[in-house]
Protein backbone atom coordinates (compact mmCIF):
# COMPACT_ATOMS: atom_id res chain seq x y z
CA UNK A 1 0.00 0.00 0.00
CA UNK A 2 1.67 3.47 -1.00
CA UNK A 3 -0.14 5.26 1.16
CA UNK A 4 1.91 3.86 3.86
CA UNK A 5 5.18 5.35 2.45
CA UNK A 6 3.49 8.54 2.12
CA UNK A 7 5.95 11.33 3.06
CA UNK A 8 7.75 9.37 6.21
CA UNK A 9 10.34 11.80 6.14
CA UNK A 10 8.29 15.07 7.92
CA UNK A 11 7.16 12.83 10.39
CA UNK A 12 10.19 10.92 11.25
CA UNK A 13 11.90 14.54 11.98
CA UNK A 14 10.80 14.98 15.72
CA UNK A 15 11.69 11.70 16.57
CA UNK A 16 15.04 12.33 15.54
CA UNK A 17 15.27 15.17 17.13
CA UNK A 18 13.96 13.97 20.66
CA UNK A 19 16.36 10.95 20.13
CA UNK A 20 19.40 13.50 20.20
CA UNK A 21 18.30 15.39 23.11
CA UNK A 22 17.22 12.83 25.04
CA UNK A 23 19.71 10.41 24.67
CA UNK A 24 22.16 11.14 22.51
CA UNK A 25 23.67 14.38 23.53
CA UNK A 26 23.48 14.25 27.27
CA UNK A 27 25.50 10.44 26.75
CA UNK A 28 27.86 12.41 24.30
CA UNK A 29 28.15 15.36 26.53
CA UNK A 30 29.04 13.22 29.40
CA UNK A 31 31.53 11.53 27.90
CA UNK A 32 33.29 14.12 26.12
CA UNK A 33 33.67 15.99 29.83
CA UNK A 34 34.58 12.87 31.36
CA UNK A 35 37.96 13.24 29.85
CA UNK A 36 38.73 16.78 31.04
CA UNK A 37 39.50 18.03 34.61
CA UNK A 38 36.96 20.46 34.36
CA UNK A 39 35.67 22.35 37.65
CA UNK A 40 33.91 25.73 37.94
CA UNK A 41 36.59 26.70 40.19
CA UNK A 42 39.62 25.36 38.59
CA UNK A 43 39.84 27.10 35.86
CA UNK A 44 39.91 26.58 32.04
CA UNK A 45 39.38 22.37 31.26
CA UNK A 46 42.50 20.33 31.06
CA UNK A 47 42.55 17.29 28.88
CA UNK A 48 43.70 14.49 30.68
CA UNK A 49 41.82 11.16 28.48
CA UNK A 50 41.32 8.56 30.96
CA UNK A 51 42.69 9.55 34.10
CA UNK A 52 39.53 10.12 35.74
CA UNK A 53 38.59 6.78 35.20
CA UNK A 54 41.63 5.49 36.54
CA UNK A 55 41.34 7.44 39.79
CA UNK A 56 37.79 6.68 39.94
CA UNK A 57 38.38 2.64 39.87
CA UNK A 58 41.98 2.15 41.53
CA UNK A 59 42.06 4.82 44.13
CA UNK A 60 38.69 6.67 44.86
CA UNK A 61 37.39 4.78 47.82
CA UNK A 62 34.19 7.04 48.51
CA UNK A 63 33.63 5.45 44.94
CA UNK A 64 34.02 2.19 46.36
CA UNK A 65 31.35 2.49 49.14
CA UNK A 66 28.78 4.41 47.34
CA UNK A 67 28.49 1.42 44.71
CA UNK A 68 28.41 -1.03 47.70
CA UNK A 69 25.50 0.84 49.10
CA UNK A 70 24.08 1.43 45.86
CA UNK A 71 23.94 -2.32 45.83
CA UNK A 72 22.49 -2.92 48.96
CA UNK A 73 20.28 -0.22 48.49
CA UNK A 74 19.07 -1.63 45.72
CA UNK A 75 18.93 -5.70 46.49
CA UNK A 76 17.83 -5.34 49.87
CA UNK A 77 15.07 -3.11 49.01
CA UNK A 78 13.79 -4.44 45.68
CA UNK A 79 13.91 -8.65 47.69
CA UNK A 80 11.24 -7.33 50.67
CA UNK A 81 9.73 -5.06 48.55
CA UNK A 82 9.11 -8.16 46.15
CA UNK A 83 7.46 -10.17 49.05
CA UNK A 84 5.29 -7.95 50.42
CA UNK A 85 4.33 -6.81 46.74
CA UNK A 86 3.47 -10.65 46.22
CA UNK A 87 1.94 -11.28 49.50
CA UNK A 88 -0.60 -8.62 49.86
CA UNK A 89 -1.43 -8.74 46.11
CA UNK A 90 -2.33 -12.78 46.20
CA UNK A 91 -4.37 -11.32 49.67
CA UNK A 92 -5.95 -8.83 47.22
CA UNK A 93 -6.71 -11.73 44.44
CA UNK A 94 -10.52 -13.36 45.44
CA UNK A 95 -12.80 -10.61 45.35
CA UNK A 96 -14.22 -9.80 48.50
CA UNK A 97 -16.25 -6.72 49.24
CA UNK A 98 -14.54 -3.66 49.33
CA UNK A 99 -11.57 -5.03 47.79
CA UNK A 100 -10.87 -2.95 45.25
CA UNK A 101 -11.26 0.11 47.94
CA UNK A 102 -8.66 -1.27 49.45
CA UNK A 103 -6.51 -2.19 46.57
CA UNK A 104 -7.02 1.49 45.84
CA UNK A 105 -5.70 2.43 49.55
CA UNK A 106 -2.53 0.55 49.26
CA UNK A 107 -1.32 2.47 46.80
CA UNK A 108 -1.04 5.85 48.19
CA UNK A 109 2.34 5.47 49.56
CA UNK A 110 3.06 5.05 45.89
CA UNK A 111 1.47 7.82 44.14
CA UNK A 112 1.95 10.67 46.82
CA UNK A 113 4.76 12.76 46.44
CA UNK A 114 7.91 11.31 47.58
CA UNK A 115 9.42 14.03 49.56
CA UNK A 116 6.22 14.92 51.22
CA UNK A 117 6.48 11.32 52.59
CA UNK A 118 10.02 11.25 53.04
CA UNK A 119 9.87 14.24 55.54
CA UNK A 120 6.65 12.53 57.61
CA UNK A 121 9.14 9.56 57.67
CA UNK A 122 11.67 11.89 59.13
CA UNK A 123 9.00 13.43 61.92
CA UNK A 124 8.14 10.08 62.50
CA UNK A 125 11.93 8.44 63.23
CA UNK A 126 13.00 11.25 65.52
CA UNK A 127 15.13 9.99 68.15
CA UNK A 128 13.15 11.93 70.94
CA UNK A 129 9.50 13.08 69.71
CA UNK A 130 9.25 10.52 66.69
CA UNK A 131 6.02 8.15 67.30
CA UNK A 132 7.82 4.65 65.67
CA UNK A 133 10.74 5.22 68.52
CA UNK A 134 7.44 5.83 71.22
CA UNK A 135 5.77 2.89 69.93
CA UNK A 136 8.92 0.71 70.24
CA UNK A 137 9.25 1.89 73.84
CA UNK A 138 5.76 0.77 74.82
CA UNK A 139 5.92 -2.84 73.68
CA UNK A 140 9.39 -2.70 76.26
CA UNK A 141 11.75 -2.66 72.47
CA UNK A 142 15.13 -0.86 72.61
CA UNK A 143 14.86 2.78 71.04
CA UNK A 144 16.91 3.28 67.62
CA UNK A 145 18.41 6.40 66.77
CA UNK A 146 17.15 6.20 63.49
CA UNK A 147 18.94 8.47 61.77
CA UNK A 148 21.66 9.56 63.76
CA UNK A 149 23.74 6.54 64.03
CA UNK A 150 25.01 4.41 60.57
CA UNK A 151 23.34 1.13 60.25
CA UNK A 152 20.21 3.12 61.69
CA UNK A 153 20.02 5.48 58.58
CA UNK A 154 20.98 2.66 56.00
CA UNK A 155 18.11 0.79 57.58
CA UNK A 156 15.53 3.66 57.77
CA UNK A 157 16.34 4.72 54.06
CA UNK A 158 15.79 1.36 52.84
CA UNK A 159 12.38 0.69 55.19
CA UNK A 160 10.70 4.47 53.19
CA UNK A 161 11.92 2.84 50.15
CA UNK A 162 10.19 -0.24 50.41
CA UNK A 163 7.30 1.29 51.53
CA UNK A 164 7.24 3.80 49.03
CA UNK A 165 7.09 1.66 46.38
CA UNK A 166 6.05 -2.31 47.31
CA UNK A 167 2.80 -0.48 46.28
CA UNK A 168 3.76 -0.43 42.68
CA UNK A 169 4.41 -3.94 42.81
CA UNK A 170 1.02 -4.75 44.60
CA UNK A 171 -0.56 -3.19 41.30
CA UNK A 172 1.77 -4.98 38.74
CA UNK A 173 1.37 -8.00 40.52
CA UNK A 174 -2.42 -7.69 41.18
CA UNK A 175 -2.78 -6.59 37.17
CA UNK A 176 -1.07 -9.90 36.46
CA UNK A 177 -2.67 -12.36 38.62
CA UNK A 178 -5.52 -11.18 37.43
CA UNK A 179 -4.91 -11.79 34.17
CA UNK A 180 -4.28 -15.66 34.99
CA UNK A 181 -6.46 -17.91 32.89
CA UNK A 182 -8.73 -20.00 35.42
CA UNK A 183 -8.46 -23.51 33.92
CA UNK A 184 -5.33 -24.74 35.71
CA UNK A 185 -6.17 -23.52 39.03
CA UNK A 186 -9.61 -25.18 38.51
CA UNK A 187 -7.69 -28.80 37.12
CA UNK A 188 -5.38 -28.43 40.16
CA UNK A 189 -8.12 -28.06 42.86
CA UNK A 190 -9.67 -30.81 40.90
CA UNK A 191 -6.57 -32.88 41.08
CA UNK A 192 -6.35 -32.42 45.05
CA UNK A 193 -3.69 -29.98 45.05
CA UNK A 194 -2.66 -27.97 48.39
CA UNK A 195 -2.11 -24.29 48.62
CA UNK A 196 1.33 -24.14 48.40
CA UNK A 197 1.69 -27.01 45.81
CA UNK A 198 -0.56 -24.69 43.57
CA UNK A 199 1.12 -21.77 44.48
CA UNK A 200 4.79 -23.20 43.50
CA UNK A 201 3.49 -24.81 40.24
CA UNK A 202 1.02 -23.14 38.49
CA UNK A 203 0.96 -19.15 40.11
CA UNK A 204 4.25 -18.41 40.29
CA UNK A 205 5.54 -20.28 36.73
CA UNK A 206 2.74 -18.24 34.84
CA UNK A 207 3.40 -15.24 36.76
CA UNK A 208 6.86 -15.03 35.50
CA UNK A 209 6.89 -12.86 33.03
CA UNK A 210 5.05 -9.98 35.06
CA UNK A 211 7.80 -10.65 37.74
CA UNK A 212 10.56 -10.34 35.68
CA UNK A 213 9.31 -6.90 34.20
CA UNK A 214 8.20 -5.58 37.61
CA UNK A 215 11.96 -6.86 38.65
CA UNK A 216 13.33 -4.91 35.99
CA UNK A 217 11.19 -1.25 37.14
CA UNK A 218 11.91 -1.63 39.92
CA UNK A 219 15.90 -2.26 39.62
CA UNK A 220 16.15 0.69 37.73
CA UNK A 221 13.84 3.04 39.84
CA UNK A 222 16.03 1.62 42.99
CA UNK A 223 18.99 2.38 41.84
CA UNK A 224 18.67 5.94 39.70
CA UNK A 225 15.97 7.24 41.24
CA UNK A 226 16.52 7.33 45.32
CA UNK A 227 17.51 11.45 45.92
CA UNK A 228 14.64 11.98 46.92
CA UNK A 229 14.20 9.56 49.82
CA UNK A 230 17.86 9.59 50.97
CA UNK A 231 18.54 13.17 50.44
CA UNK A 232 15.14 14.56 52.48
CA UNK A 233 16.06 11.77 55.18
CA UNK A 234 19.97 11.82 55.84
CA UNK A 235 21.25 14.02 53.06
CA UNK A 236 24.49 11.26 52.58
CA UNK A 237 24.91 10.82 56.48
CA UNK A 238 25.76 11.08 58.91
CA UNK A 239 29.32 10.78 57.68
CA UNK A 240 28.95 9.13 54.45
CA UNK A 241 26.44 5.84 55.36
CA UNK A 242 23.57 6.65 53.32
CA UNK A 243 25.87 8.55 50.64
CA UNK A 244 25.23 5.88 47.47
CA UNK A 245 25.97 6.73 43.62
CA UNK A 246 23.61 9.17 42.71
CA UNK A 247 24.04 11.04 45.99
CA UNK A 248 27.79 10.66 45.58
CA UNK A 249 27.52 12.28 41.97
CA UNK A 250 25.26 14.84 42.44
CA UNK A 251 27.49 16.07 45.67
CA UNK A 252 30.73 15.92 43.46
CA UNK A 253 28.60 17.95 40.75
CA UNK A 254 26.56 20.61 42.74
CA UNK A 255 28.21 20.86 46.05
CA UNK A 256 32.05 20.16 44.78
CA UNK A 257 30.96 22.21 40.98
CA UNK A 258 33.58 19.49 39.93
CA UNK A 259 32.17 18.88 36.42
CA UNK A 260 34.63 16.44 34.73
CA UNK A 261 34.88 14.11 37.05
CA UNK A 262 30.75 13.73 38.05
CA UNK A 263 30.35 13.32 34.92
CA UNK A 264 32.87 10.15 34.95
CA UNK A 265 30.80 8.99 37.79
CA UNK A 266 27.78 9.81 35.56
CA UNK A 267 28.97 7.45 33.16
CA UNK A 268 30.24 4.59 35.56
CA UNK A 269 26.70 4.57 36.56
CA UNK A 270 25.43 4.57 33.14
CA UNK A 271 27.96 1.60 33.02
CA UNK A 272 27.04 -0.37 35.94
CA UNK A 273 22.93 -0.90 34.73
CA UNK A 274 23.78 -1.30 31.29
CA UNK A 275 24.79 -4.81 31.95
CA UNK A 276 21.83 -6.09 34.27
CA UNK A 277 19.73 -3.43 32.12
CA UNK A 278 19.92 -5.31 29.15
CA UNK A 279 20.12 -8.99 30.63
CA UNK A 280 16.70 -8.41 32.03
CA UNK A 281 15.38 -6.70 29.19
CA UNK A 282 16.38 -9.70 27.20
CA UNK A 283 14.70 -11.41 29.61
CA UNK A 284 11.23 -9.65 29.01
CA UNK A 285 11.42 -9.98 25.76
CA UNK A 286 12.20 -13.57 25.26
CA UNK A 287 9.12 -14.18 27.69
CA UNK A 288 6.40 -11.55 26.93
CA UNK B 1 -10.65 -19.83 59.39
CA UNK B 2 -8.15 -19.09 57.23
CA UNK B 3 -9.87 -16.78 55.83
CA UNK B 4 -10.23 -15.09 58.49
CA UNK B 5 -6.23 -14.74 58.82
CA UNK B 6 -5.89 -13.68 55.65
CA UNK B 7 -8.94 -10.84 56.34
CA UNK B 8 -6.60 -10.01 59.44
CA UNK B 9 -2.87 -9.87 57.84
CA UNK B 10 -4.33 -7.67 55.21
CA UNK B 11 -5.86 -4.74 57.26
CA UNK B 12 -2.79 -5.36 59.72
CA UNK B 13 -0.63 -4.70 56.23
CA UNK B 14 -3.23 -1.91 55.05
CA UNK B 15 -2.84 -0.38 58.81
CA UNK B 16 1.15 -0.30 58.70
CA UNK B 17 1.40 1.20 55.00
CA UNK B 18 -1.31 4.03 55.89
CA UNK B 19 0.02 4.99 59.17
CA UNK B 20 2.43 7.00 58.01
CA UNK B 21 0.17 9.06 55.78
CA UNK B 22 -2.28 9.43 58.38
CA UNK B 23 0.60 10.47 60.82
CA UNK B 24 1.55 13.41 58.45
CA UNK B 25 -1.55 14.60 58.08
CA UNK B 26 -2.51 14.71 61.77
CA UNK B 27 0.92 16.55 62.37
CA UNK B 28 -0.33 18.91 60.40
CA UNK B 29 -3.41 19.71 62.29
CA UNK B 30 -1.25 19.54 65.87
CA UNK B 31 -0.26 22.67 67.48
CA UNK B 32 3.63 23.18 67.91
CA UNK B 33 3.31 22.34 71.92
CA UNK B 34 1.70 19.01 71.03
CA UNK B 35 4.46 17.93 68.25
CA UNK B 36 7.22 18.79 70.31
CA UNK B 37 6.48 17.76 73.55
CA UNK B 38 8.21 14.19 74.19
CA UNK B 39 5.53 12.28 73.71
CA UNK B 40 3.80 11.88 70.55
CA UNK B 41 -0.35 12.44 70.98
CA UNK B 42 -2.52 10.25 69.39
CA UNK B 43 -4.91 12.55 70.84
CA UNK B 44 -5.15 16.05 70.57
CA UNK B 45 -6.92 19.43 69.74
CA UNK B 46 -6.86 20.07 66.45
CA UNK B 47 -6.07 23.57 65.10
CA UNK B 48 -5.79 24.31 61.50
CA UNK B 49 -3.26 27.53 62.46
CA UNK B 50 -0.34 25.69 60.43
CA UNK B 51 -2.20 25.61 56.71
CA UNK B 52 -2.82 29.06 57.54
CA UNK B 53 0.26 30.21 58.42
CA UNK B 54 1.93 28.02 55.30
CA UNK B 55 -0.23 29.89 53.30
CA UNK B 56 0.58 33.21 54.71
CA UNK B 57 3.68 33.38 55.60
CA UNK B 58 6.49 32.18 53.29
CA UNK B 59 6.07 31.81 49.90
CA UNK B 60 3.78 29.05 49.48
CA UNK B 61 1.12 30.17 47.05
CA UNK B 62 4.61 31.15 44.80
CA UNK B 63 5.99 27.55 45.34
CA UNK B 64 2.72 26.00 44.68
CA UNK B 65 1.97 28.27 41.34
CA UNK B 66 5.69 27.58 39.82
CA UNK B 67 4.77 23.57 40.42
CA UNK B 68 1.56 24.41 38.32
CA UNK B 69 2.87 26.17 35.64
CA UNK B 70 5.90 23.53 35.34
CA UNK B 71 3.57 20.14 35.58
CA UNK B 72 1.06 22.39 33.17
CA UNK B 73 3.56 23.02 30.34
CA UNK B 74 5.98 19.97 30.67
CA UNK B 75 2.82 18.07 30.30
CA UNK B 76 1.55 20.46 27.27
CA UNK B 77 5.17 20.74 25.55
CA UNK B 78 6.00 16.57 25.95
CA UNK B 79 2.50 16.27 24.46
CA UNK B 80 2.84 18.40 21.15
CA UNK B 81 5.99 17.24 20.99
CA UNK B 82 5.46 13.31 20.97
CA UNK B 83 2.23 13.06 19.31
CA UNK B 84 2.99 13.51 15.96
CA UNK B 85 6.10 11.18 16.51
CA UNK B 86 3.64 9.16 17.71
CA UNK B 87 1.00 9.23 14.90
CA UNK B 88 4.24 8.46 12.38
CA UNK B 89 5.12 5.09 14.70
CA UNK B 90 1.87 3.67 14.95
CA UNK B 91 1.08 4.02 11.50
CA UNK B 92 3.66 3.66 9.14
CA UNK B 93 5.59 0.54 8.47
CA UNK B 94 8.52 0.18 10.56
CA UNK B 95 8.10 -1.46 13.41
CA UNK B 96 7.18 1.60 15.60
CA UNK B 97 5.78 -0.24 18.45
CA UNK B 98 8.78 -1.84 19.44
CA UNK B 99 11.56 0.39 18.68
CA UNK B 100 9.66 3.20 21.15
CA UNK B 101 9.30 0.81 23.91
CA UNK B 102 12.69 -0.08 23.62
CA UNK B 103 13.69 3.46 23.33
CA UNK B 104 11.54 4.16 26.07
CA UNK B 105 13.20 1.70 28.47
CA UNK B 106 16.71 2.14 27.47
CA UNK B 107 15.87 6.22 28.73
CA UNK B 108 14.35 4.74 32.07
CA UNK B 109 18.14 3.11 32.47
CA UNK B 110 19.85 6.89 31.90
CA UNK B 111 20.52 8.00 35.30
CA UNK B 112 19.14 11.14 35.85
CA UNK B 113 22.46 12.91 36.40
CA UNK B 114 23.88 11.83 32.83
CA UNK B 115 20.97 14.23 31.93
CA UNK B 116 21.34 16.70 34.43
CA UNK B 117 25.02 17.38 34.20
CA UNK B 118 24.55 18.74 30.60
CA UNK B 119 21.80 20.17 30.39
CA UNK B 120 22.93 21.80 33.85
CA UNK B 121 25.87 23.35 31.98
CA UNK B 122 23.91 24.25 29.01
CA UNK B 123 21.53 26.54 30.86
CA UNK B 124 24.66 28.06 32.80
CA UNK B 125 25.94 29.29 29.67
CA UNK B 126 22.68 30.78 28.17
CA UNK B 127 21.58 32.37 31.89
CA UNK B 128 18.24 30.35 32.19
CA UNK B 129 19.71 28.76 35.65
CA UNK B 130 16.96 29.75 38.26
CA UNK B 131 14.42 30.20 35.25
CA UNK B 132 11.07 27.94 35.21
CA UNK B 133 11.73 27.37 31.48
CA UNK B 134 15.30 25.61 32.58
CA UNK B 135 12.37 22.98 34.77
CA UNK B 136 10.10 22.39 31.94
CA UNK B 137 12.71 21.18 29.43
CA UNK B 138 14.39 18.76 32.03
CA UNK B 139 10.41 17.65 32.79
CA UNK B 140 10.09 17.64 29.27
CA UNK B 141 13.64 15.26 28.32
CA UNK B 142 12.38 13.42 31.69
CA UNK B 143 8.33 12.35 30.31
CA UNK B 144 8.84 12.14 26.13
CA UNK B 145 9.52 8.82 26.27
CA UNK B 146 6.27 7.34 28.30
CA UNK B 147 4.19 9.87 26.69
CA UNK B 148 5.78 8.80 23.40
CA UNK B 149 4.85 4.88 24.26
CA UNK B 150 1.41 5.79 25.69
CA UNK B 151 0.49 8.07 22.54
CA UNK B 152 1.94 5.04 20.44
CA UNK B 153 -0.57 2.49 22.30
CA UNK B 154 -3.71 4.83 22.02
CA UNK B 155 -2.87 5.86 18.73
CA UNK B 156 -2.51 2.22 17.48
CA UNK B 157 -6.14 1.31 19.12
CA UNK B 158 -7.70 3.36 16.29
CA UNK B 159 -8.23 1.24 13.15
CA UNK B 160 -6.20 3.22 10.28
CA UNK B 161 -9.13 2.13 8.06
CA UNK B 162 -11.19 5.35 9.81
CA UNK B 163 -8.29 7.47 8.24
CA UNK B 164 -8.22 5.74 4.93
CA UNK B 165 -11.62 6.12 4.67
CA UNK B 166 -11.45 9.60 5.11
CA UNK B 167 -8.58 10.33 2.34
CA UNK B 168 -10.68 8.03 0.06
CA UNK B 169 -13.40 10.75 0.64
CA UNK B 170 -11.57 13.78 -0.12
CA UNK B 171 -9.53 14.58 3.05
CA UNK B 172 -5.82 15.21 3.28
CA UNK B 173 -4.14 12.89 5.78
CA UNK B 174 -3.56 15.96 7.98
CA UNK B 175 -7.24 16.79 8.13
CA UNK B 176 -8.14 12.75 8.25
CA UNK B 177 -5.67 13.45 11.47
CA UNK B 178 -7.30 16.24 12.80
CA UNK B 179 -11.24 15.15 12.35
CA UNK B 180 -11.55 11.30 12.74
CA UNK B 181 -8.38 10.43 14.87
CA UNK B 182 -8.19 13.43 17.23
CA UNK B 183 -11.29 13.26 18.67
CA UNK B 184 -11.16 9.41 19.03
CA UNK B 185 -7.97 9.31 20.98
CA UNK B 186 -8.86 12.44 23.10
CA UNK B 187 -9.13 10.02 26.37
CA UNK B 188 -6.42 8.74 26.18
CA UNK B 189 -4.28 12.29 25.63
CA UNK B 190 -6.13 12.99 28.71
CA UNK B 191 -4.95 10.49 30.59
CA UNK B 192 -1.04 11.03 29.50
CA UNK B 193 -1.64 14.75 30.13
CA UNK B 194 -2.46 14.04 33.74
CA UNK B 195 0.22 10.78 33.95
CA UNK B 196 2.92 13.84 32.77
CA UNK B 197 1.56 16.32 34.95
CA UNK B 198 2.06 13.94 38.26
CA UNK B 199 5.32 13.05 37.18
CA UNK B 200 6.34 16.68 36.72
CA UNK B 201 4.33 17.93 40.35
CA UNK B 202 6.08 15.18 42.15
CA UNK B 203 9.89 15.54 40.50
CA UNK B 204 12.65 16.60 43.26
CA UNK B 205 16.26 16.52 41.85
CA UNK B 206 15.67 18.34 38.50
CA UNK B 207 13.51 20.83 39.96
CA UNK B 208 16.18 21.15 43.37
CA UNK B 209 19.14 21.99 40.69
CA UNK B 210 18.19 24.18 38.23
CA UNK B 211 15.77 26.70 40.26
CA UNK B 212 16.63 29.34 42.59
CA UNK B 213 14.63 31.21 45.35
CA UNK B 214 11.71 32.41 42.57
CA UNK B 215 11.20 29.64 40.90
CA UNK B 216 11.34 26.96 43.58
CA UNK B 217 8.68 23.98 42.56
CA UNK B 218 6.79 22.90 45.83
CA UNK B 219 8.76 19.43 46.42
CA UNK B 220 12.40 21.95 46.11
CA UNK B 221 10.84 24.29 48.22
CA UNK B 222 9.95 21.28 51.00
CA UNK B 223 13.07 19.76 50.35
CA UNK B 224 15.22 23.23 50.83
CA UNK B 225 13.20 23.45 54.49
CA UNK B 226 13.96 20.31 55.35
CA UNK B 227 17.70 20.61 54.89
CA UNK B 228 17.87 23.80 57.11
CA UNK B 229 14.92 25.11 58.89
CA UNK B 230 13.47 21.75 60.20
CA UNK B 231 11.82 23.42 63.41
CA UNK B 232 8.06 24.11 61.72
CA UNK B 233 7.24 20.56 61.87
CA UNK B 234 3.32 21.60 61.77
CA UNK B 235 3.47 24.16 59.11
CA UNK B 236 6.19 21.69 56.85
CA UNK B 237 3.29 18.92 57.56
CA UNK B 238 0.48 20.99 55.90
CA UNK B 239 2.23 22.55 53.23
CA UNK B 240 3.38 18.60 52.51
CA UNK B 241 -0.34 17.86 52.16
CA UNK B 242 -1.68 20.65 50.55
CA UNK B 243 1.06 19.92 47.93
CA UNK B 244 -0.30 16.25 47.79
CA UNK B 245 -3.77 17.30 47.04
CA UNK B 246 -3.67 17.95 43.03
CA UNK B 247 -2.15 14.07 43.05
CA UNK B 248 -4.66 12.99 44.84
CA UNK B 249 -7.38 14.36 42.99
CA UNK B 250 -5.97 13.48 39.91
CA UNK B 251 -5.68 10.03 40.75
CA UNK B 252 -9.05 9.27 41.74
CA UNK B 253 -10.40 11.21 38.86
CA UNK B 254 -8.11 9.16 36.32
CA UNK B 255 -7.39 5.93 37.84
CA UNK B 256 -8.86 3.27 35.85
CA UNK B 257 -7.51 5.11 32.68
CA UNK B 258 -3.75 5.26 34.06
CA UNK B 259 -3.60 2.24 35.10
CA UNK B 260 -4.68 0.78 31.27
CA UNK B 261 -2.40 3.04 29.91
CA UNK B 262 0.52 1.63 31.98
CA UNK B 263 0.01 -1.78 31.76
CA UNK B 264 -1.19 -1.87 27.97
CA UNK B 265 1.66 -2.57 26.75
CA UNK B 266 3.90 -4.83 29.30
CA UNK B 267 0.59 -7.30 29.63
CA UNK B 268 -0.75 -8.08 26.36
Amino acid sequence: MSRSTERPYYWVLPLIAMLTLITLYPIGVCIYNSLFHYTFLGGLPKFIGLGNYGYLIMRDSLFHSAALFSACYTLVGIAVEFLLGLVIALLLWEEFRGRNTIRALFMLPFILIPIAMAYGWRIMLHPSIGVINYLLGTVGLQQVNWLGSSWGAKTSVIMVEIWENAPFLVLFFSAGLSALATEPFEAARIDGASTWQVFRYITLPLLRPVLILATLFRVLDAYNKNFDIIGTLTGGGPGRATENLVVYTWNKAFLHLDMGYSATLAIVMLIIILVPGIFMIRATKLTA
Amino acid sequence: MTKIFKRMLLIFLLVTFLFPIYWIVAISFQRPIDILSGVPHFTFIPTIMNYINAIRKGSFPLYFGNSLVVACFTALTSLVISTPAAYSLARFKFRGKKMIGMWALATYMIPPLITLIPYYLLFSKFRLLNTLLAVILLHSVLVIPLVTWMMVGFISEIPRELEEAAVVDGCTRLQALAKITLPLVLPGLAATFIFSFMISWRELIYAVTVTGETTRTLPAAIYGFVSFRSIRWGELAAAGVLGLLPIVVLFSFSQKALIRGLTMGSLK
